[in-house]
């Protein structure tokens, strides 16, 4: 129903703007051409109408038969008829052939008005002919004395005009029917294609996110198709994102809620089970929840990320960060035997709140210290540019093979599935890492370090000179 | 329920209402006469007539005699203009001294104010009195006087409806009734009745020559004149109508029949007896055979 609408309008936009043209185009020249034949009408019957007053004019008195002999001098004018009266409108003269007024009494208002002393005209275009009235005055010595009436009744020039109308209306009846097909195609055409983008929507609506519009062309419609297939095709891969995400997210709290489930089973079904066994069991329990627990803050931290709710931006000192972090960090490094030290070669400042400041930094280098092997090294420096702040974490540990470096910011993407979740880890911690820094404006960089390990390189805006924290 | 039961209640009054104003107005027409007044602006009523009418009412019309009625009308003639489209016919003051209908003649005396009244005035004034006062049924002709006395410089004292010559119209075109003669299948040539549209300034002859060679209308009669076929000039003078014909005129396969046609056609107008054809304005002995040279009859 509204495609119809919308093509009813397109197309009676197209054909009320033509039937505008149409109408103008029939009236004004009948008008003008109607206005010009009256013109000339009244200079031909009024000057043939002085004529006839000159030649009466030096009657003193005006009778039947000094007007029918003044007459006669006059030519011919091929007009319809020609009445000449008193000043009291007694008829003395008429041309017409058979019933002749002479004697009756001219009441037609323009015999009466020239009585009056005026020249006359009038003319009218009705019923097939133009009917044009002439009057004037004759005057003796300031009187008048009668006057002089002339009528014509042109079927000739009146059928001129109305083969013009005729002409004119079959012309516009023609491009009338040519606009009404054309407009019909027109609009169908174009509200076809609104049509098919339409469906579009539609069946994108209903999920269908792989369907595209197809739509050719080089115009707007075109553009708002192709712009809204790409639209389809980001849904579609912030779907599959969605679904992988929930898969996994599913799949990584169940690994730990099935293994609590699996230890507390154990415990409760093991007939006679020793102490050490159950504070064994249950310190695994433990180590599961925390698990669960790091998941769940992980997913939440995520889950803000992904909402867009930013934090106020403050001007945040990279240095004391790294330097919190590193101390945060140095019993577990020590634990696993792993040299941890960081190197300030410049002053560095960012725009990002301070959290984020340390979850960079601390996920990065937990993340070197987990997946080291002992004696090996964690270091972490912060440099910069004129316009950026560089922040470098290098370890010499068992690095990260080239097939697997474009995706490690994935959300829990593992290299080795069994060895991270050894280490505690939940696949979120570089996602996180990733989203914030580029949520800040920057990038973030993984390669292989020379000599074995990894070098993860972070480049943020550098906040030098911009307001104080 | 009451909103449709108020609106059908509305509709049954305007229903009453409508069928007590048709009632009326019918009752109205048989009371019902026209008065006759000078148009106060002619601009306004420009080719048309200088001579406009106003209904008017006159109650118990029917009871009225004859000169009462006139009366009655001329007074509401003489009174207050019913608009401002029309002007008084008469000058104010003009009161009426006496008015008898005798016969089909009604007899009109004024007051001395319609005396000072001359030339296309006067006309006006005496024929709307005139034609006001000759729609009353058996009044065929107004004579009027100022105190007793005739208007001197009136051409004529008794005055008639068909005097006037007004609306335009009726005159473009007449209908005037024609004998025209084609030839049937065996070639005798049978009179056809038509009655053709003439209007003004048309000539009879033109008219006549360009239904001749439109053909019959009967289905029994044949064509004799090609369409189109035109004389350059004709003149009715003296019950003899002058025919100029072209040179190059077609009088088809059987041109003493087409002679004889338009003879016997042309003379079936009034006035003319007889024809005198000519070619390009010279009398010729012979026209394609046939003999023209004399004015030739029926």
């Amino acid at each position: 129903m509204r495609r119809a609408n919308l093509q009813v309008k397109f197309g009676l936009s197209y054909i009320l703007i033509i039937a505008a043209v149409l109408v103008f185009m029939n009236t004004y020249p009948l008008i003008v051409s109607e206005n010009l034949v009256v013109r000339s009408k009244q200079t031909t019957l009024q000057s043939s109408v002085s004529v006839m007053v000159t030649a009466l004019s030096g009657l003193e008195e005006l009778s039947e038969e000094n007007v029918a002999s003044a007459m006669t001098l006059v030519e011919d004018t091929g007009i319809s008829r020609i009445l000449v009266t008193d000043a009291a409108g007694r008829i003395l003269y008429d041309t017409r052939e058979t019933d002749a007024a002479v004697g009756r009494y001219g009441l037609y208002t323009e015999i009466v008005q020239a009585l009056r002393g005026y020249d006359t005209f009038y003319a009218d275009f009705t019923d097939g002919a133009f009917r044009s009235r002439a009057a004037s005055p004759v005057i003796y010595r300031s009187q008048t004395i009668g006057a002089v009436y002339a009528y014509e009744y042109d079927v000739e020039q009146a059928t001129l005009l109305l083969t013009l109308q005729k002409n004119l209306l079959r012309i516009s009846a023609a491009v009338a029917l040519v606009v009404v097909l054309l407009s019909f195609l027109l609009s169908r055409i174009l509200t076809r294609r609104f049509g098919a983008l339409l469906e579009a929507i539609r069946r994108v609506r209903e999920g269908a996110y792989s369907y595209h519009a197809e739509i050719g062309g080089h115009d707007e419609i075109s553009e708002l198709a192709d712009e809204f297939n790409s639209l389809s095709d980001r849904l579609q891969t912030t779907e599959e994102a969605r679904r992988r995400f929930v898969s996994d997210a599913s799949h990584e709290l169940k690994t730990p809620l099935a293994g609590i489930r699996l230890l507390s089973d154990s415990i409760l079904q093991t007939e006679d089970i020793d102490d050490a066994t159950v504070r064994e069991f249950v310190g695994d329990i433990v180590q599961e929840t925390d698990r669960l627990t790091r998941i769940t803050e992980n997913l939440l931290r995520l889950t803000r990320l992904d909402s867009g709710v930013v934090e106020p931006a403050e001007r945040v000192a990279v240095a004391p960060v790294i330097e919190r972090a590193v101390r945060m960090l140095r019993p577990v490094a020590e634990m696993r035997q792993i040299a941890l030290h960081y190197e300030i070669e410049r002053e560095e400042s960012v725009l990002a709140s301070g959290d984020e400041a340390h979850q960079i930094i601390y996920n990065l280098t937990e993340n070197a210290i987990k997946y080291n092997r002992p004696g090996g090294f964690v270091c972490v420096t912060l440099t910069g540019t004129e316009d950026e702040c560089v922040l470098r974490v290098e370890d010499n540990g068992i690095g990260i093979p080239e097939e697997d470096r474009p995706r490690v910011f994935d959300r829990f993407y593992r290299v080795d599935k069994m060895r991270s979740r050894a280490a505690g880890g939940t696949g979120l911690g570089l996602s996180i890492v990733a989203d914030t820094v580029r949520r800040r404006g920057g990038s973030i960089a993984v390669s292989a370090r020379e000599g074995g390990g990894s070098c993860f390189t972070v480049c943020l805006p550098s906040a030098r000179g911009e307001g104080e924290a | 329920m009451k909103k449709r039961t108020s609106l059908l209640l509305l509709l049954l009054t305007l229903v009453l209402l409508l069928a007590a104003c048709v009632r009326g107005g019918e009752a109205d027409e048989e009371n019902g006469y026209l008065l006759y007044y000078p148009a106060a602006e002619l601009r306004s009523v420009s080719g048309g007539d200088a001579i406009v009418t106003r209904s008017v009412q006159i109650e118990d019309a029917e009871t009225l005699a004859k000169d009462e009625l006139a009366q009655r009308l001329l007074e509401q003639l003489l009174g207050p203009v019913p608009d401002a489209a029309v002007r008084a016919p008469l000058p104010s003051g003009t009161k009426v001294q006496s008015l008898t209908v005798r016969g089909n003649w009604a007899s009109v005396d004024l007051s001395r104010q319609y005396a000072r009244l001359a030339g296309i005035d006067l006309t006006l004034a005496d024929y709307c009195m005139t034609l006001t006062l000759t729609q009353l049924d058996g009044v065929n002709a107004v004579s009027i006087t100022s105190l007793g006395q005739e208007i001197p410089y009136r051409k004529t004292q008794m005055l008639t409806a068909a005097d006037p010559l007004l609306s335009m119209r009726e005159d473009a075109r007449r209908p005037i009734i024609v004998s025209l003669y084609f030839p049937n299948r065996d070639g005798v040539l049978c009179e056809e009745k038509r009655t053709l549209a003439l209007y003004e300034g048309q000539s009879r002859v033109n008219a006549l020559l360009e239904a001749l060679s439109q053909g019959p209308e009967s289905g029994e009669l044949l064509a004799l004149l090609p369409e189109g076929f035109a004389a350059i000039s004709a003149r009715v003078e003296e019950e003899t109508c002058y025919l100029n014909l072209p040179a190059d005129a077609d009088l088809g396969a059987d041109p003493q029949q087409t002679v004889d046609a338009l003879v016997r056609s042309l003379c079936s107008l009034d006035g003319v007896g007889r024809v005198q054809l000519a070619v390009d304005g010279e009398i010729v002995p012979l026209l394609d055979g046939v003999r023209v040279g004399e004015p030739l009859t029926p």
